[in-house]
């Protein structure tokens, strides 16, 4: 995922147009983090509907600030959750912190260069 | 313009928010469940929602049942709800849209179709709300008007039993043809009977009898005689005109004019010789005089007013009684040429009249059936 668009541009400068903007990014760090957190103990528990619940909570928040990639792995977790087949649900995960990661880190850069 | 919107999201309603701010839509109340909303919706006090834009996918109540719920509650069936989806829920929708759902947006919401769906909500909302509002007004007008109609109904009516009694007391008073005419046209009525027949009657030594009895008990047996007197009159198909202290006064022939009044007048005269004969057995005697000619009948004044006669017939009639004999009929020679054919009269010879100079009277006898060879057989006599 190296390289790719992480943010979408279009919507994060239309956000940032807002007066709220800034709020409404801080609001998704802090909304997406507490949903990593169950979607964490959801895959330690195997449960498929909190997974499902919480990738498309994840997934629909990341749509809202251009979080593409964020967006689609919580969709593909999502649907692992959907049909109960969660033996990639791990790896999935993990790949899914890794991409928020990196979210949070262009939104802090974002921050900084204001 | 308030509009309620439903999600679990902080993110996703303040991204909404802000983007209906942008639009001029302030006042949003922002709630995180649906048990919020409808708990706002119930109360009576809650200011009114214009539109409802309600998360689908919600943990515990979700946005269908919260729709079905809030379509259950009386003031809120108007309030369109857009539903806000996810691209992979539109399998949902069609539930949605049973649950009475309205419209929905795909998240994140591209503002044009944000507004235009917002604003297509909207007016039909307004819409409704102004077709409600017409409704009840014509509902309240409607109301109104049964009432004013329910009211003139009651007015009608209690002016109905007004009339009615009024009808029959004039009725009392006048004939009916006369009162009839009078209720048309009120003013002096008075029409010229070129041919009818007057009578009066005096009870004879009246006065000195009601220095004797106490002025109660000569009321009532004047109220008797004179009671008889009418029921005669009418058997006879005659006019009572009026009482005058302890006379009598009839008319045969008016308002309805009649081929036979000298002989229906005749017979009432008779019929009170006889009466009288009966009940008091010449303790009481009434004296009687017939005239025929024309008269003016009519109602004049403006108040207790009266049928009444005028003209010189009724003066001569007058004076047939007060010039006749106790116990009998007297009569004009111009009655009787009306009677002579099948009454028995005796001439009686000429009186001085004030201001008739002589005339020719007679004295009814009877009718010539109860005769035998002109004479009373002694049975009646």
């Amino acid at each position: 995922m190296e390289g790719q668009i992480i943010l979408d541009s279009t919507v994060i400068t239309r956000i940032l147009q807002r007066q709220s903007g800034r709020h409404l990014l801080a609001l998704y760090v802090e909304e997406a983090g507490g949903m990593l957190q169950t979607l964490e103990t959801a895959v330690s528990h195997a449960n498929p509907q909190l997974i499902r619940e919480a990738a498309h909570s994840l997934k629909s928040s990341s749509a809202y600030v251009g979080a593409v990639h964020v967006n689609t792995l919580s969709a593909a977790l999502e649907q692992l959750g959907r049909q109960e087949q969660l033996e990639t649900a791990d790896l999935l995960f993990n790949q899914l912190c890794g991409e928020f990661e990196r979210v949070k880190e262009s939104i802090r850069q974002l921050e900084n260069q204001r | 313009m308030k509009i309620l919107m439903v999600d679990d999201s902080p993110l996703q309603r303040l991204a909404l928010a802000s983007l209906l701010e942008v639009e001029g839509y302030t006042d949003v109340l922002q709630v995180e469940s649906p048990l919020e909303a409808l708990c706002y919706l119930r109360q009576e006090t809650a200011d009114s929602i214009d539109l409802i834009l309600m998360d689908l996918n919600m943990p515990g109540m979700n946005g269908i049942e919260a729709c079905r719920q809030i379509k259950t509650l009386p003031k809120c069936q108007d309030i369109p709800i857009i539903m806000v989806t996810s691209s992979d829920e539109m399998d949902d929708l069609k539930h949605a849209f049973a649950a009475g759902a309205m419209d929905y947006l795909t998240k994140p919401p591209n503002e044009a179709e944000l507004l235009a769906r917002l604003r297509s909500a909207l007016r039909l909302k307004q819409e409704t709300d102004r077709r409600k509002a017409r409704e009840q007004e014509l509902q309240r007008l409607n109301g109104r008007l049964e009432q004013v109609l329910t009211n003139l109904a009651e007015q009608h009516h209690m002016l109905q039993l007004e009339q009615e009694k009024s009808e029959r007391l004039l009725l009392n008073i006048l004939p009916s043809s006369v009162a009839q005419q009078l209720k048309q046209s009120p003013g002096v009525i008075a029409e010229r009977f070129e041919e009818v027949t007057v009578l009066f009657a005096d009870i004879v030594d009246f006065t000195p009898l009601s220095a004797s009895i106490p002025p109660e008990e000569l009321v009532n047996l004047l109220n008797d005689i004179f009671s008889l007197f009418d029921h005669l009159a009418e058997k006879h198909g005659l006019e009572k005109i009026k009482t005058i202290g302890d006379a009598y006064m009839a008319v045969g022939g008016l308002p309805m004019p009649m081929e036979n009044h000298a002989t229906a007048v005749a017979n009432m005269a008779l019929d009170i010789q006889c009466e009288m004969n009966r009940l008091f057995n010449g303790r009481l005697q009434v004296r009687i005089g017939l005239h025929t000619g024309p008269v003016v009948a009519g109602v004049i004044g403006k108040k207790k007013f009266i049928y009444d006669l005028w003209g010189d017939t009724v003066n001569t009639a007058s004076r047939m009684e007060s010039h006749g004999l106790t116990g009998n009929v007297q009569v004009t020679e111009a009655t009787y040429h009306h009677l002579k054919d099948h009454y028995l009269l005796e001439k009686r010879g000429t009186i001085q009249v004030k201001g008739k100079g002589n005339v020719v009277t007679y004295l009814l006898l009877g009718h010539r059936r109860d005769f035998v060879n002109d004479r009373l057989p002694t049975f009646l006599g």
